[in-house]
């Protein structure tokens, strides 16, 4: 059929709309552009929005269709319908066995009696973000290039982030005195490996992974993830609390915190928080700030707080909930964060404590999440949450400037928020993968080991019957969780319980720079008997050893650091295997104990592309001993052991071998021996996925059927 | 996923692509170059690669597969795609002297009037190379030395298995490895 005969009219209406077009009448009157601007956008809007829900509409019977055999398709091979792993974070197999049998974990017994329980072979070295990498890849870290929370700056033996790096914006413009930024930061991760929940994901099984640590940034993946530790706070750092007092100025904290003045107003306390670096003024050091008042009551044991705008009363001893807080740098530009006022004393001095500032969840300046709506869903439904990766402020109980209830109170409060996350994720995920980590089980065994052990020089004041039960009282929360898990899951559903690591009393310091320096590998330079942090007086030309970091311990390579001496290849060799026989069995001359249990060759432990980034030997602690707060911060004291007086007490930066994680399931696996990096191909084989070849980890033999 | 074989021309590029070959990679090669003397197994290249800083999403013709690009043409790689990198290193003598090689083979003259000038402009090459890999963070590298695929073939074969993170036969890959065509070795 011809168009004309189709359309009659066609050639009329054509005509009409060209007159209309082309041959408008002039207006008597001002018609401004925005007000048809603003009709048309609004019609554009309406009109796509209809043309949308009528192709939804029509279209929803066949997804649903596709959808279900995409499902049908990705379980074709499926053992399972679901697996839920829940992370403990340093839950200890000693600790989990002794309150077993004390009968204070009931639902851990029975998944003991009836599903299996093991002792969980951790990575060389046992720290939480190489621990964790190996279980989410199935690699060992020469394959994710995870070895510590630091790694060292080949170029000026300087330390930084292992896990990801933040630059600013590629590209800017100056405009007089400012720098104006073009673009976001930009933040590079730096583990390698592909987590499973990626396979999973390509295969058509939805993933929820929620705080499982070195996951920032977010990689884009079929499935949902909350970034966990490595997450920095708005300064870009691991965590920086701030105390604002009126005191006069103390000592400097030794890292993670600032002192902040408060300053009197007649009967009006002002301070401020402190945010992160001007972005129009990169590199001059001025902070953006946000101003506070505080305004004591006539009783003396509440104060008002305005903060940007919102005010909030707190008695003393209590903490606000999250606030968010603006740090405006002019020009439209500024930070989005949110933190917790803990008000501390009002008289006769005035305190207040303020958490690092996080980033806000809700209007997330980084991506903490994936996909980014994700962290603003779980803000919309339960309120500001806490995004710094390790959001339990240790050195704030370190410095005492938070005593331990406050501390407590601050983990648990961040331990219900996801717990909510959990049970939410749960109920999204019927079939798929729901994995969340909880890292309350690490941070409150670090700061209170000193209350389990009998002689622990940070609670020798204390009387032993007045040791409060909070490592008790954390296993048995944790086992209550575990009991709620267990009644919302079916037996198609597998349960895993997974820590990283055990735990172990952290009673006795080993700066091993001290070492080295004594025993003639590390030099200072003349006339200096001591370090500054990050061997400020190294004579590097004359070093042929040195540590940084918990547990890895470098050559100075020649070609490879800046100032290197040692030749690679049988000069390395030999000094490694020299270093080796004089540390393993290192005395403790006070208590007579050993203090280094093993010595291990990174080239012996770890394969991969990576190794290259390795440290040349890792030092295993013994029981009760770990690396120095200063060695790890490369400096070099008089002193080679010394003991260990801050809260934090209790450790697993150890011997691997001391320090095993655990594994509980609802079924029984028929494997002894288990380790971290088996998880990601045990959980891709229940799926009925074929395992990459390039695994380190081997699949366990789970039976099909779960406990009641 | 992309996997880009790189580096200057001589410094054992043909060997990778023949090792990922035989691990089961598809390769993105129109065999126009044909073997000859230099290289008896071949160049594995891709001649429509050289259009790159023109046409630069040529490159999604190799999406699933591995293509040769030198190193001069690395930075015309386009944003938004999923790479990995393998990039070969080999001392810049041995890599002139094969170079050197190559040239009198054809006809040509030799390059070692120009040594000096050409080791000076490869090591600034070099540099704008690795400036460029620092500022494309979103490629992972894998750098390997030609040297060393030669004296460990089995290691290196590895190394690329898990790097790539793709079920290669690693035996296959290393037995591609034959050091009689170790030719031009500077001590």
């Amino acid at each position: 059929m011809k168009l004309r005969e189709r359309f009659p009219h066609l050639v009329l209406w054509l005509a009409i709309l060209g007159i209309v077009v082309f041959c408008p009448l002039p207006s008597h009157a001002y018609a401004g552009p925005g007000a048809g601007f603003a009709v048309l956008s609004s019609f554009w809007t309406l009109f796509v929005a209809l043309l949308y829900s009528v192709y939804a509409f029509f279209v929803w019977p066949f997804r649903q269709l596709l959808r279900l055999l995409k499902k049908r398709k990705a379980y074709g091979n499926a053992q399972i319908k679901r697996a839920v792993i829940l992370g403990f974070d340093g839950m200890d197999p000693e600790l989990t066995e002794r309150f077993i049998a004390e009968g204070r974990l009931p639902n851990l017994a029975k998944l003991r009696e009836q599903g299996s329980f093991r002792k969980l072979r951790t990575t060389y070295p046992a720290i939480s973000p190489v621990a964790w990498s190996t279980f989410m890849t199935g690699v060992n870290p020469g394959k994710h290039n995870i070895y510590d929370f630091l790694a060292r700056d080949l170029s000026n033996y300087l330390p930084y982030l292992s896990s990801a790096e933040i630059k600013g914006p590629k590209r800017s413009v100056k405009i007089g005195k400012y720098t104006v930024p073009l673009g976001g930061a930009r933040i590079k991760g730096m583990r390698k490996g592909t987590p499973f929940w990626h396979w999973l994901g390509e295969a058509g099984i939805f993933c929820s992974v929620i705080r499982v640590p070195v996951t920032f940034p977010p990689e884009k993946f079929a499935g949902v993830l909350l970034s966990g530790m490595c997450v920095p706070d708005l300064k870009g750092s691991q965590g920086t609390f701030c105390l604002c007092t009126t005191r006069a100025s103390g000592d400097k904290f030794r890292e993670g915190g600032i002192r902040v003045p408060v300053e009197r107003d007649g009967s009006i306390f002002r301070s401020y928080v402190p945010g992160p670096e001007d972005p129009l003024k990169p590199g001059s050091g001025d902070e953006l700030r946000v101003d506070f008042e505080i305004r004591p009551d006539k009783t003396g044991t509440q104060a008002r707080i305005i903060a940007d705008s919102q005010g909030f009363t707190l008695k003393i001893g209590e903490y606000s909930e999250w606030i968010p807080v603006k740090f405006k740098a002019g020009m439209g530009f500024g930070a989005h964060g949110i933190c917790r006022f803990y008000l501390k004393e009002l008289s006769p001095e005035v305190e207040v404590y303020v958490t690092p500032v996080n980033i806000d969840p809700g209007r997330p300046d980084l991506p903490i999440s994936h996909p980014v709506t994700y962290s603003i869903y779980l803000a919309k439904l339960f309120g500001p949450y806490a995004t710094l990766g390790l959001a339990e402020d240790t050195w704030a109980l370190n410095e005492h400037v938070l005593d331990d209830d406050a501390f407590l109170a601050q983990c648990y409060a961040n331990h219900d928020d996801r717990e909510r996350m959990l049970f939410d994720a749960l109920e999204k995920t019927q079939q798929g993968l729901c994995a969340c980590v909880f890292d309350t089980t690490d941070r409150v065994q670090h700061m209170f080991w000193r209350y389990l052990d009998e002689d622990h020089p940070a609670a020798r004041d204390v009387p032993h019957d007045q040791h409060p039960q909070v490592i008790q009282d954390l296993y048995s929360r944790m086992d209550v969780l575990i009991g709620r898990v267990m009644k919302q899951i079916d037996d198609r559903t597998l349960l895993m319980i997974v820590s990283d690591h055990g735990f172990k009393s952290f009673a006795r310091c080993v700066n091993l720079n001290a070492w080295l320096h004594q025993n003639g590998y590390l030099a200072l330079k003349v006339g200096k008997t001591e370090s500054g942090d990050w061997f400020e007086d190294v004579d590097w030309s004359r070093t042929r050893a040195y540590t940084m970091g918990l547990n890895g311990l470098y050559l100075n390579v020649k070609g490879r650091e800046r100032e290197g001496i040692i030749a690679n290849g049988a000069d390395t060799d030999a000094l490694k295997d020299e270093l080796r026989r004089k540390l393993d069995g290192l005395v403790d001359p006070a208590s007579g104990r050993v203090g280094i249990t093993g010595v291990f060759d990174c080239d012996a432990v770890y394969a991969g592309p990576y190794v290259d980034n390795a440290p040349d030997l890792l030092v295993g602690y013994g029981d009760g001993f770990r690396a120095s707060w200063d060695s790890v911060m490369g400096k070099v004291t008089s002193e080679i052991f010394e003991d260990n007086l801050k809260a934090w007490s209790g450790d697993h930066c150890i011997d691997p071998r001391l320090v095993p994680g655990v594994l509980f399931c609802n079924r029984k696996i028929a494997e002894e021996k288990l380790a971290i990096v088996d998880v990601a191909p045990t959980v891709l084989k229940l799926f009925g996925l074929p395992l990459p070849g390039h695994l380190d980890g081997k699949p366990w033999t789970v039976a099909s059927e779960a406990i009641s | 996923m992309i996997t880009i074989v790189s580096g200057l021309p001589r410094s054992g590029t043909s060997l990778m692509m023949q090792m990922l070959a035989a691990g089961g990679m598809t390769l993105l090669t129109d065999h126009e170059r044909r073997p000859d003397v230099d290289n008896p197994r071949g160049y594995c290249e891709w001649e429509p690669i050289k259009l790159l800083p023109k046409e630069p999403n040529r490159i999604d013709e190799a999406e699933g597969k591995a293509v040769k690009v030198i190193s001069q043409l690395l930075l015309s790689l386009p944003t938004g795609r999923n790479y990995k990198l393998i990039f070969m290193e080999r001392p810049l003598p041995e890599v002139l002297a094969s170079q050197d090689e190559m040239l009198k083979h054809r006809g040509g003259a030799t390059l070692s009037m120009d040594h000096a000038l050409l080791t000076s402009a490869f090591r600034d090459h070099m540099k704008e190379v690795v400036g460029w890999l620092e500022r494309r963070d979103d490629i992972p590298v894998c750098r390997l030395g030609y040297r060393k695929v030669l004296s460990d073939p089995a290691s290196a074969a590895q190394t690329l298995r898990d790097f790539l993170e793709l079920d290669l036969n690693v035996e296959a890959m290393a037995s591609q490895v034959d050091p009689a065509l170790y030719r031009n070795r500077k001590p």
